[in-house]
């Protein structure tokens, strides 16, 4: 091989690189689409256009730093990808001045209160109607892992079957009981360490 | 997995499927808004420009701004982007400038989407061809937008407004002015500030220079060369042009609107090629009619434009283009375009850049205007944002 085509092939090894590694954060994003958007909408408030420019602001940063996320697995993209939201959201927090009133306030005994009662009683409709424990509630679910949310949101709140649920994850049936019984004890963790700043820290 | 734990689970389940009923989550993206998250700044956009509007998106004070970017870019789509015929809409634009004409006078009413709603003009102005050159490796001179643009009452973001909108391209001289008589309630609402601050300026005129900012291939090249895939998208609108023709006919298309456009197509040519023309339009249920009006004169009209869901740009659409056997297309016209009811008119005219229309001098001379040079704003506000953005890409913490 002459210096010239080893050069090209070392050349086009490295863009192909680039694009594989590009379709696969893409790939990543997608999938983790709502899961973000979620998260974003909850933590401004419920401004889901507001979201929306953030969670375009996010797909830039990914690009921008697309290159220096090849060493991180698939596995852990959507947690790079959460702490970059996470990062944009208190810089949005900051150009305003202060925390938007009509973002869920974290409350980390009242959390913990909660996850208990979670576990061992039939919490009452009466309770759910208080911001407080909406609040925690909110902040808990939308910091579960995109998995956890795709089972939790897609079972309890848009009603899915464990079929269908089967069929989006591409895995069994008897795959969805058991990760949703996952699922759900990562909810009552996640209640019981409910960071006071409702996972915005730093 | 004890008994404990199983019995904790299913307390959870239980309530979970409360929740469920009693919590209400923030509403699910839809694919459209997914794909706007990816929707990245075209090859032909600066980044400065690209970075300035993400810093005016952020800032919703310029709201107006991106309501008159939609006009010009809906004033301009008919012309740029007519169903992805690439080819054919260059054409059009070259060729409907005959000899004699430089110029592209279009006048519009009641076209817009989104609840902003605009009238009034568009001249395009083209260089005079020199012998024997190309028409297709002329470039634009000038665009001037003359546009009033008003709110849809029901509109959650653009009632209210009302406001009037000049701008022109000029490469080297690119200035927009706006007068607005009332902003959008939701913007008085969102920033009563700015808007308190910023509304009396608005209301006696604003003039934003923006040079080098809109310019890129549309000066620079020819019409011909212009990477039209690259423009905004554009609503679903389709035209005769691009209607799925096979490419057996597709050659004959071709053949019809370079001839009427040279304006050489008469009698039996003229007539097969028509024939062609309405098999296409036949399959996809369009109706074409032409009408002799005399006098070499043919007017070509095309109604019935499919009534799908996804087609409301088209519905009930119709498209009307002159020929003038000898001379070429002296009009075209499009009626009944988009969700209100809009009308689009384009003649030949015989126009230059020296048009008083293309002066800003006119809006400093009162006094009165502010002026801002937008350039200069937009890379200070991008130079910001850059710094704060460079600051949150954090890594994986």
């Amino acid at each position: 091989m002459t210096s010239s085509s080893w050069v090209a092939t070392v050349q086009a090894d490295a863009c192909m690189s680039v694009a594989e590694n590009r379709r696969r954060v893409e790939a990543a994003f997608d999938r983790c689409g709502p899961m973000l958007h979620r998260y974003v909408a909850v933590r401004v408030g419920g401004d889901t256009h507001l979201a929306d420019d953030l969670l375009q602001q996010l797909w830039l940063q990914i690009n921008r730093h697309g290159s220096g996320c090849e060493r991180i697995a698939d596995s852990e993209l959507e947690y790079w990808f959460k702490a970059v939201a996470r990062n944009l959201i208190r810089a949005e927090w900051r150009r305003r001045g202060s925390r938007p009133t009509t973002v869920p306030i974290a409350s980390a005994e009242l959390a913990a209160e909660l996850a208990d009662r979670f576990t061992s009683e039939r919490l009452s409709p009466e309770l759910l109607e208080s911001k407080e424990v909406r609040d925690q509630l909110l902040l808990a679910i939308t910091g579960l892992s995109n998995e956890e949310q795709v089972l939790i949101v897609g079972y309890y709140f848009c009603h899915r079957s464990h079929a269908a649920l089967a069929g989006e994850l591409g895995i069994s049936k008897r795959a969805v009981e058991g990760r949703l019984y996952r699922a759900r004890a990562a909810l009552r963790d996640c209640l019981r360490e409910l960071d006071p700043d409702g996972g915005l820290h730093s | 997995m004890t008994r404990q734990n199983d019995q904790s689970n299913d307390c959870i389940d239980r309530n979970l499927r409360m929740i469920g009923q009693h919590l209400t989550l923030p509403e699910e993206p839809n694919a459209s808004q997914r794909a706007a998250w990816k929707r990245r700044p075209s090859r032909t956009r600066s980044m400065p420009l690209y970075k300035g509007i993400t810093f005016m998106k952020t800032h919703k004070t310029l709201t107006l701004g991106m309501s008159v970017a939609a006009v010009l870019a809906f004033a301009l789509l008919p012309f740029i982007t007519i169903g992805g015929g690439k080819v054919e809409a260059s054409t059009i634009l070259a060729s409907l400038r005959q000899a004699t004409c430089n110029a592209l006078d279009i006048t519009f009413s009641d076209l817009g989407d989104d609840g902003v709603i605009a009238n009034g003009q568009i001249i395009v102005v083209f260089e005079r061809n020199g012998q024997g050159k190309s028409p297709f490796d002329a470039p634009i001179t000038g665009i001037f937008v003359d546009a009033s643009v008003v709110g849809e009452l029901g509109s959650k973001e653009a009632a209210g407004l009302d406001a009037r909108v000049q701008a022109s391209l000029m490469p080297g001289d690119e200035w927009i002015y706006i007068q607005s008589d009332r902003l959008p309630d939701s913007l008085a609402k969102e920033e009563p500030v700015l808007v308190a601050l910023f509304g009396p300026m608005v209301q006696n005129g604003v003039l934003l220079k923006c040079t080098g900012m809109l310019r890129g291939d549309l000066f620079d090249e020819g019409v011909g060369k212009l990477p039209l895939e690259e423009l905004p998208s554009s609503p679903p609108v389709k035209t005769w042009i691009s209607i799925g023709a096979e490419e057996t006919t597709e050659a004959a298309i071709e053949n019809l609107i370079q001839g009427m456009l040279r304006g050489d197509l008469k009698g039996a040519d003229f007539d097969n090629l028509i024939g062609e023309l309405e098999q296409v339009v036949r399959e996809e249920q369009v109706s074409l009619n032409v009408e002799n009006r005399g006098a070499g004169l043919h007017v070509l009209r095309l109604t019935d434009f499919p009534k799908e869901k996804d087609a409301s740009w088209t519905k009930g659409m119709i498209v009307e283009v002159a020929y003038q056997e000898g001379k070429g297309v002296p009009w075209a016209r499009v009626e009944h375009v988009g969700p209100y009811d809009g009308t689009l008119h384009i003649e030949t005219a015989d126009v230059s850049t020296d048009n008083p229309k293309f002066n800003h001098d006119r809006f400093i001379s009162d006094g009165r205007t502010q002026v801002f040079d937008l350039d200069r704003l937009l890379n200070i506000g991008a130079t910001l944002q850059s710094a704060e953005l460079e600051h949150v890409g954090g890594s994986k913490d």
